[in-house]
């Protein structure tokens, strides 16, 4: 369940670093408070996955879901290459991700959820 | 100068996780500040070296310090796994995570030039693939 919520909480950090050029070094109100809210909407389900899970992995492993999800994000919405890098990246992190669950004690619940953010890429 | 305050942005970085860790999911309220306060400063410091740095690779780095160190810090103080198989994983991302952030923003941020290159290259009908190809037919 732990890994479940580091994946909502990287959610929300895609939101946050998507939406943080809109807010032009935070100097446009609405933007700002948007991108604030993510987050702390972002922080609140990390910190209680790592009230179980170890700090090192959750915090790698919701690193590379935000950095992989705006990528994605980029790649699909606004039309970024699918460079040569980015696919790499996102690869990299997969592997990883998916290498750290396999090795993880935790094995309860990122599998299913898992299965969404690895789908995306490959669209 | 830019580059060490580039690095005080990663440890407090670090600072900011390890918080976030010991705040017991924000139950432990002097954990907590240092949790705010370790993630305030790493970004107001990241965006002080960011004038000076390209911010992808900016970027990149405080990623890289801040993953890495976090999980060092867990091996060594919190008694979290050091297997070969974990530290790989954690590798995997980490590289990933420097892959992806060193190369897309610069990318997207400098669209005069490298991007461009790089985009017409594979997308010949952007701008820039078009004009090149104007210009080229102009100058034969």
């Amino acid at each position: 369940m732990a890994w479940v919520l580091v994946l909502v909480s990287a959610c929300f950090e895609v939101a946050w670093a998507s939406g943080l050029p809109a807010t032009h070094g935070f100097t446009r109100l609405g933007p700002s408070i948007v991108v604030i809210a993510a987050m702390v909407a972002s922080f609140l389900p990390l910190a209680k996955a790592v009230r179980t899970l170890p700090i090192g992995s959750a915090y790698a492993v919701w690193t590379g879901l935000g950095a992989t999800g705006t990528a994605t994000l980029g790649i699909l919405w606004h039309g970024d290459v699918a460079s040569v890098s980015r696919i790499t990246g996102i690869t990299l992190v997969i592997l990883g991700v998916a290498g750290l669950r396999v090795f993880s004690s935790d094995k309860t619940a990122l599998a299913p959820a898992e299965s969404s953010a690895v789908e995306e890429p490959s669209r | 100068m830019n580059w060490v305050i580039l690095g005080i942005a990663g440890i407090f970085e670090c600072v900011g996780a390890v918080g976030l860790k010991s705040s017991d999911g924000f139950r432990n309220r002097r954990w907590t500040i240092i949790f705010v306060l370790g993630m305030f400063l790493s970004m107001f410091l990241l965006s002080i070296a960011a004038r000076a740095i390209p911010i992808g690779t900016a970027y990149a780095v405080w990623t890289g310090i801040g993953a890495v160190g976090t999980a060092i810090w867990g091996m060594y103080r919190l008694g979290e796994s050091k297997s070969l198989p974990r530290i790989a994983c954690l590798s995997l991302i980490v590289l990933g995570v420097i892959t992806l952030r060193g190369t897309e923003i610069d990318d997207d941020a400098s669209s005069s030039s490298a991007a461009e290159v790089h985009e017409s290259s594979i997308h010949p009908k952007t701008s820039t693939g078009l004009g090149r190809s104007i210009h080229a037919k102009m100058s034969e």
